[in-house]
């Protein structure tokens, strides 16, 4: 009786693995990324003008829940590069962290000003909603001819109302130094300016010349009162390196040096830290004023390798304590922003010109890999300043809001565990 | 057919005595009616790929140990101080530096370069004299070959990268075991081969904490570790060195790299033999041997233990691989079978892997925790007879993504062709 032929056993065996295969692989989930970056989208694209520089880019968080842009174009035609002309305008534009442009100025600052005496030294600005806030620092001769010359340098503000109108310049009380060198450092937050004045003597063994000081002026625009003083708690500069920065975050001013950083209000009151900074920079810092502690992120060389670099995060306490260990979130050279919500936060990082986000929950784990975020804003890097925002609304959902003169893109990311 | 080999228990006894003893030993086996002739497969595939490579360079070099043939009419008094002295300088200049230089050209072309073209990189390669020419003319770089390429930044893709030398050395001992089991024994020059890829980075590996300057493969292999796992600390680098260098004991835990030693230092240079016959134990008609090894998965290390089982020809291996790491959760096994011959034109293999690890992501970064995967691969080798003793190679196998030593991360089909040559 004929039989059907048997196949031979290593066939068997093929089908069956392969079989066993198939089922394996369709069987398993695979890895789902937990976030999701939408394509930037246009929240601000203007023309540049033609024969224009711009500089001095910021983007700095604003009240409920803006982002304010700000910059400098100075014409070329005026003006030798990086230097101001009478000509040069602050633009400004306010856009809600849901994309909207909401405020849009280009404001003259320096009309009025003779060619020879334009503000030059330590010029900066700042947006409130009662105004831009201009400082800068001036010098004069105070030495009687035919003596050494002694010099003061003294600090001077001055307000352009949103309309364009300037306000008379002054220069507060006891914000200036004789034989001295002097560096500013300012921010707005709300409707207040805060300006720092770092000094220290230009020859430390001239004992005519003013010491070493660190004062904070302090200016309400809605009052439009003044005040002024010493930052008793924190020592005086004795170098550059040493005087401290301020900048503003989102609901109050950080005040650091290389080492270390404070929390405080808009007079330079202490309201939490010392946070220690394990970089003098490429660190972000983070206050909270809700729990009263804060965030640093930071990127260093990695441990072990002087090639790479990875992005370290770590909590602490109101007085600069650790709460949390050390925790690599990530390999990268540089951290460009990071926001803080309820139990999470988000950070984006560059590497090579190319940024990635991070979502890392609230004692420092990764959740889910890089985030792709493109290639970086063609001269974010060159412009100097603040360039990026990042807005965290809680459960998983992220903004970033990135700018360039005249050009501000949106991009929105969500993430879910 | 095995009538001029020893029983199972003399050659074990005989291989126990040590290798201090090896030289006053009587060799295992002259030559015998017929050599263990290992076939020379010559093999390609579009991307250069790294197991039809590694067997290609070895066909290659076996080709090249040929030349020792024609010293056989100089060579009658092989026992002879004269004899011995002069295969130890042949050895010394000769043998093992073609050895070292094919395992190189394979470790780095094969290798690097395979994981590198596969990742649609075009990988450049700069070799350097090997012992003892390298000291002879005053070269004292360290590296005797160099693959550059662009590092990916991607923690799976940059495994494959950094590991795929050392995967090539790994890969080109195991076939030289499959041949060694095979054909019942082996040339001098295959177990030169075979002790230069297994020891690849041997000092290294046992002492990976050691100096890094210049750092090599194993060195950012434990980088690579510490980032994919994000185990960042000096402590966790200690750590994760430690385990690398224990678990790498396993590799030397080998009964052929003792033959090898054996077959090169007293068969051949004190007795004169080329060719030794392999003191396989066997039940019955089946010769077996266990095969130990590791691989340096993106897991950490794995440890994977082969049982070789030879009949007429046959050829079945059946493996198991763990890891060993503790940063992660990985296991595999498999069967290949080789050898059979359906028909007299058609000599006809198969094998299947399967595995259970960490997803492989070939795109996302810094993706620590990852979901478990199974995944596995299945495939077919024939060779068609054109003549008696040449044969037309065509294999052809499937895989899902994943980690699976010498073959392609991604999933997918894969294949070669190519000519097989039987040696009279």
């Amino acid at each position: 009786m004929p039989t059907a032929p048997t196949p031979h056993p290593s066939h068997r065996m093929l089908a069956l693995a392969t079989l066993l295969i198939s089922v394996a692989s369709l069987a398993c989930d695979a890895y789902e990324p937990p976030c999701t970056a939408d394509p930037p989208a246009w929240v601000l694209d203007e023309p540049a003008p033609t024969n224009t520089l711009p500089s001095a880019m910021s983007l700095t968080p604003g009240d409920r829940d803006t982002v304010v842009a700000s910059w400098l174009t100075t014409p070329t035609t005026d003006a030798s590069r990086g230097a101001l002309s009478r000509q040069t305008t602050a633009d400004v534009a306010v856009i809600s962290v849901d994309g909207i442009l909401l405020e849009r100025y280009s404001l003259p600052v320096l009309q009025g000003w003779t060619d020879d005496d334009l503000p030059q030294d330590d010029f900066a600005f700042c947006f409130t909603p009662s105004g831009l806030i201009l400082r800068w620092t001036r010098e004069t001769t105070v030495s009687p001819i035919g003596e050494p010359p002694r010099t003061r340098k003294s600090l001077w503000v001055q307000r352009i109302s949103l309309a364009g109108q300037p306000d008379p310049a002054f220069a507060p009380l006891n914000m200036s130094c004789v034989d001295c060198t002097v560096r500013l450092a300012s921010a707005c937050l709300d409707n207040h300016a805060t300006v720092l004045f770092s000094s220290w003597p230009n020859d430390p063994n001239d004992d005519t010349s003013d010491p070493a000081s660190l004062r904070a002026l302090s200016w309400n625009l809605v009052a439009n009162q003044t005040t002024s003083g010493p930052i008793d708690w924190l020592g005086n500069p004795s170098s550059r390196s040493l005087a401290p920065g301020l900048v503003a975050d989102k609901d109050s001013l950080l005040l650091f040096d290389e080492t270390q950083a404070w929390a405080v209000d808009s007079e330079a009151r202490l309201r939490g830290g010392p946070i220690p900074l394990p970089v003098p920079s490429n660190r972000v810092v983070r206050w909270s004023a809700d729990t009263y502690e804060s965030l640093v992120v930071w990127s260093a060389a990695a441990v072990g390798s002087n090639a790479r670099h990875d992005v370290f995060l770590r909590r602490f306490d109101g007085f600069g304590r650790p709460t949390m260990p050390t925790e690599r979130i990530g390999e990268s050279s540089r951290v460009v922003s990071l926001a803080w919500g309820e139990s999470e936060v988000g950070v984006v990082f560059r590497n090579e010109g190319t940024d990635a986000f991070a979502w890392v929950d609230e004692n420092g784990k990764r959740i889910g890999g890089d985030v792709p975020l493109g290639t970086a804003p063609a001269g974010a890097v060159t412009l100097g300043g603040t360039s990026e925002w990042l807005h965290a609304f809680g459960n998983g959902r992220f903004v970033r809001i990135t700018g360039l003169p005249r050009r501000m893109q949106r991009t929105e990311i969500r993430c879910v565990q | 057919m095995c009538s001029s080999r020893l029983s199972s228990a003399h050659r074990w006894v005989a291989l126990s005595r040590g290798f201090a003893f090896a030289v006053s030993l009587t060799p295992l086996a002259a030559a015998s009616e017929r050599d263990p002739h290992a076939d020379l497969v010559f093999l390609v595939d579009p991307d250069l790929s790294m197991d039809p490579g590694v067997r290609t360079t070895t066909s290659i070099a076996r080709t090249l140990y040929r030349y020792d043939d024609a010293l056989r009419p100089w060579d009658q008094d092989q026992d002879a101080p004269v004899g011995i002295a002069g295969r130890s300088l042949k050895v010394l200049l000769l043998d093992a530096p073609l050895a070292s230089l094919a395992v190189t050209f394979s470790h780095e072309v094969y290798g690097h370069g395979a994981r590198a073209r596969e990742q649609g990189l075009s990988p450049t390669y700069q070799f350097r004299l090997v012992q003892p020419y390298a000291t002879l003319f005053g070269q004292h770089d360290v590296l005797v070959g160099e693959a550059t390429f662009a590092r990916q930044g991607q923690e799976d893709r940059d495994f494959a990268l950094v590991t795929g030398g050392i995967e090539a050395d790994y890969r080109t001992g195991y076939w030289l075991t499959h041949d060694l089991v095979q054909h019942g024994g082996a040339h001098y020059g295959d177990m030169l081969l075979y002790a230069a890829a297994r020891l690849s980075y041997a000092t290294t590996l046992l002492s990976p904490g050691g100096q890094r300057q210049p750092s090599n493969d194993v060195h950012n292999y434990v980088d690579l570790l510490q980032t994919r796992f994000n185990r960042w600390t000096q402590e966790d680098k200690a750590w994760i060195e430690s385990r690398l260098s224990t678990a790498y004991v396993w590799n030397l835990l080998d009964p052929t790299l003792v033959f090898a030693a054996y077959a090169v230092a007293v068969n051949h240079v004190v007795h004169g033999q080329r060719w030794t016959h392999a003191p396989l134990p066997s039940v019955g008609d089946v010769r077996f041997l266990p095969w130990s090894s590791v691989s340096l998965s993106p897991f950490g290390v794995e440890h994977q233990l082969d049982l070789f089982l030879e009949s007429d020809g046959v050829v079945v291996d059946t493996y198991g691989r763990v890891g060993s790491s503790r940063l992660a959760s990985s296991a595999a096994g498999g069967l290949r079978v080789s050898g059979l011959k359906p028909t007299p034109f058609l000599q006809w293999g198969a094998h299947v892997d399967a595995w259970s690890q960490p997803e492989t992501l070939t795109r996302e970064r810094n993706v620590f925790d990852r979901p478990q995967r199974l995944g596995g691969n299945v495939g077919t080798e024939g060779t068609f007879a054109l003549s008696p003793a040449a044969g037309f190679v065509l294999a052809i196998a499937y895989k899902t993504r994943g980690y699976l030593p010498a073959r392609p991360a991604d999933s997918g089909i894969h294949g070669y062709a190519g000519l097989r040559w039987s040696p009279p």
